[in-house]
């Protein structure tokens, strides 16, 4: 089976670093990427693709040198290859019009303001993994017990009877 | 034809078809008249009047033409027709010669302009007798200077008739002449009163004493609008004359009016213009237009009186409206130019209501953060402490264990980490799996600082779990420290928002320009992550300021500066000291600059008020910057082109105490 990657981007060093820690949890069944600004986030794509990996999920911050947030995450989502990876925005200054044009023209699938608490983050992280096996894959048994069990039986249910 | 253009004798025109009658014409006539009259003879109508056209512009007088009853089948009478037509030929005198009794009633009846008729065969005398009398009479209307060159022509009788009628008609005219000018001298010595006295009386007399009416003061004799069949002569009391205008009445004429009342739309044929009201008691002899037409006529007293009167009346009038027109201009100019001040205020109003505005805003705005600021310091004080304890405490768990060498080792590490770019930390991970470093060890053995393949084996040595236990160590370490730098940067948040908005707006005399600056720079921060800030601040001496008001300029420069460069670019702030009593701090930045024609105004207050509300826009910040520097006694200048906008702030290092004291009491407005 495909690993499944999580990238988070994020330029502050100690931001990224609690990011990192509180979602170590998910350390042991998915791969966890972070990088500084967008061209990191572009060049870790692109060798997690080389390797194989799926990437199910970005966190990012919305004031990046550069780039922001926002536009990164539309230019994700007008490529087909990187259409499918749930959106999450990170960040405590992106205003509403911002945020607004993430949802409109990013497909931004969640918001999550700064400062953030460990289980308003997993509980984040859990459901758009869960959206996207759902969306993407077939065999979801090996998520159960990691990701939003009760909904992948569900699916896996209908699925069957469908069969 | 050489003889008709001969010198400026009058000529004598014959037109006959029949040549031998022509011949004994023309032999006539010049025996008669003599050598200073010359003889044409046509034998064509359309002959004499091709010649005739051709003399017109001339100075050829033409007193005498005869005509044929018939010349070639046409009747005479057309060429006198035609002359008649012509301006030049209508006094010329015309004679129709015939033949024959019989038609004399058709000649009679049909032509006016035949003077008189020549029988053929004619006598001598008869021709003579035609000749004198009508040349006499063309020569007296039209050249009498010409009658002593034809002396032979002369009719004496004539002569002395015209001579006769010219003297009575010019003694009659003379007398005239005197009359009026009798009666003129007469009414220019006499008073409006006397004028006008007489010409009531004459009207009085000439109407054979008409009825008058009268109307109380107040009362309404004329409106505006109404036709009128008449005038008033009004014989005692006085008329005003006014318009409704809007809610009120402008008064034209209350002195001015005078005596005579409605001649303007009488003889205009118009309905009445004004409103006349009696302003006294008033009486007045209504005059009919047909009455007064006749008056007019009959008496010349009366025509002179009452042309006098109005013209006087007009002439009044005239200058009143004159005087009103200026007065009108006058008024129009007072008000444009109250209008203008007024408008000015309401400007300055707006202005410096927004300026109020803002710097209550900024105000509390200061407070605020000041109150929050001190707030935060409790709680990173606490933070700060529990890191300390924290840390001392993991130490000594860390020399319980049977490994504390290298847990410590691990703790420090993570205390001392230097963050690695997430770039760093993948090459330092694949050179640990070049080295046969399992792919997970290598990631998290990476994580915690490890970059060469000795020390990863050295870690890994403890065995399963060891190397989880030193990177928990390591994370401790690692929180430990984001904690504590973390905490620093709230202090140094803190600290600036603190020094920046200090409650106080007093003068300090110790003020530190470059911590002005740098604590603006750290509270802009978030605007300026992709800015490139160069600072190159030079050993300034503490100036005398108001910091609160500096860190508002410095704001609002750098603020505009960020705003220009669209979100990166470079900043550069400087500051020197300029000499010995004054420092200098630019601000530049490498944005599209500003346009030249805006150079110039760019600190002008511009806003405007959309949707009801004010919005400040770049004019507002430059204005306040420009106010505040202003109050330190400083100047502030911009020089901007494509790439490059400067603002220059050049500041005392002492205020004079007398004008800061003013500068005080405004309380952060400009005076």
């Amino acid at each position: 089976m495909r690993e499944l990657a999580i990238l988070v981007v994020e330029d502050e060093p100690e931001v990224r670093e609690a990011i990192m820690r509180d979602l170590r949890e998910f350390a042991d069944d998915f791969l966890i990427e972070a990088a500084e600004d967008v061209d990191d986030a572009k060049d870790v794509l692109g060798q997690l693709s080389e390797s194989g990996a799926a990437v199910g999920l970005i966190l990012c911050d919305h004031l990046l040198p550069g780039e922001r947030g926002v536009d990164f995450l539309i230019e994700l989502n007008d490529d087909p290859a990187t259409a499918p990876i749930r959106k999450v925005l990170v960040t405590g200054q992106a205003g509403l019009e911002d945020t607004v044009r993430a949802v409109n023209e990013a497909s931004l699938d969640h918001y999550i303001a700064k400062p953030w608490t460990p289980e308003q983050l997993h509980e984040v992280v859990r459901d758009q993994l869960t959206d996207f096996v759902i969306d993407e894959w077939d065999d979801l048994l090996a998520y159960v017990s990691v990701l939003d069990g009760a909904r992948l039986m569900a699916v896996i249910a209908e699925r069957g009877h469908d069969r | 034809m050489s003889g008709l253009s001969s010198g400026e004798r009058p000529l004598i025109v014959c037109v006959v078809d029949d040549e031998e009658r022509g011949e004994h014409l023309r032999d006539d006539v010049d025996r008669i008249a003599g050598a200073e009259v010359a003889v044409a003879v046509f034998r064509t109508i359309d002959g004499a009047l091709s010649a005739l056209a051709d003399f017109e512009d001339s100075n050829i007088l033409v007193p005498l033409v005869l005509v044929g009853e018939r010349v070639d089948d046409r009747k005479g009478i057309e060429l006198l027709d035609d002359m008649q037509d012509r301006s030049r030929y209508r006094g010329t005198r015309k004679v129709v010669v015939t033949t024959t009794a019989g038609e004399a009633p058709e000649r009679r009846r049909s032509r006016s302009v035949v003077d008189a008729t020549l029988e053929a065969p004619w006598t001598d005398d008869a021709l003579r007798d035609l000749l004198d009398t009508l040349v006499t009479e063309y020569l007296i209307e039209h050249a009498p200077e010409q009658l002593e060159r034809v002396p032979d022509l002369v009719d004496v009788e004539v002569l002395s008739d015209a001579f006769t009628e010219t003297e009575r008609r010019l003694r009659s005219t003379d007398r005239q002449v005197r009359q009026l000018r009798r009666t003129f001298m007469a009414y220019k010595s006499m008073s409006d009163g006397e004028v006008e006295a007489t010409m009531i009386a004459e009207f009085d007399r000439v109407l054979d004493h008409p009825s008058q009416v009268s109307f109380a003061a107040g009362e309404t004799i004329v409106r505006s609008g109404e036709s009128l069949d008449g005038i008033l002569i009004l014989t005692s009391g006085r008329a005003r004359l006014s318009l409704v205008a809007g809610e009120g009445e402008i008064v034209f004429h209350s002195r001015t009016a005078g005596r005579i009342i409605g001649v303007m739309a009488v003889t205009l044929d118009r309905p009445a213009f004004f409103d006349v009201q009696a302003a006294t008691d008033v009486t007045a002899i209504p005059v009919s237009a047909e009455q007064l037409d006749a008056a007019l006529a009959e008496s010349a007293t009366l025509a002179m009186t009452f042309v006098t009167v109005l013209l006087r009346s007009f002439a009044r009038r005239n200058l009143r409206g004159v005087e009103q027109q200026y007065e009108i201009d006058r008024l129009n100019r007072d008000l444009a130019a109250d209008r203008d001040r007024l408008a000015d205020a309401l400007a300055e109003l707006e202005q410096t209501q927004t300026r109020l505005i803002e710097s209550e805003k900024l105000a509390t705005l200061g407070q605020l953060a000041a109150g929050v600021g001190h707030e935060l310091n409790n709680p990173v004080a606490a933070i700060n402490r529990s890191v300390d304890f924290l840390e001392q405490d993991l130490v000594w768990l860390a020399g319980e264990t049977h490994e504390p060498e290298l847990l410590d080792e691990f703790l420090r590490r993570g205390i001392d980490h230097q963050p690695l770019s997430t770039r760093e930390e993948r090459r330092i991970r694949g050179e640990l799996e070049r080295a046969g470093i399992e792919p997970a060890d290598a990631r998290g053995l990476a994580r915690i600082g490890v970059t060469s393949p000795d020390e990863a084996r050295r870690a890994l040595s403890g065995g399963a779990g060891e190397a989880d236990r030193l990177e928990r160590y390591y994370e401790m370490g690692l929180a430990l420290r984001n904690i504590s730098s973390s905490a620093e940067r709230i202090t140094s948040l803190v600290g600036s928002l603190r020094s920046y908005a200090r409650s106080g707006d007093e003068l300090n005399p110790e003020t530190d320009v470059n911590q002005s600056l740098e604590d603006t720079l750290v509270l802009l921060a978030h605007r300026a992550r992709d800015v490139n800030v160069i600072r190159a601040y030079g050993e300034l001496p503490p100036i005398e300021a108001f910091p609160g008001r500096l860190n508002q300029v410095w704001t609002n420069l750098i603020g505009n500066a960020l705003d220009a460069m669209g979100g990166s670019g470079t900043l550069t702030i400087r500051t020197e000291v300029v000499d010995a009593g004054h420092v200098k701090v630019q601000i530049e930045d490498n944005g599209p600059g500003i346009a030249p024609d805006d150079v110039d105004r760019i600190f002008d207050l511009h806003f405007t008020t959309r949707h009801g509300r004010v919005e400040f826009g770049l004019g507002l910040g430059l204005r306040i910057a420009r106010d505040i520097v202003g109050q330190h006694d400083g100047s502030i200048t911009v020089a901007s082109i494509p790439g490059r906008t400067t603002f220059t702030v050049t500041l005392p290092v002492r205020q004079d105490g007398e004008r800061v004291a003013v500068v005080s009491n405004a309380e952060g407005e400009t005076p």
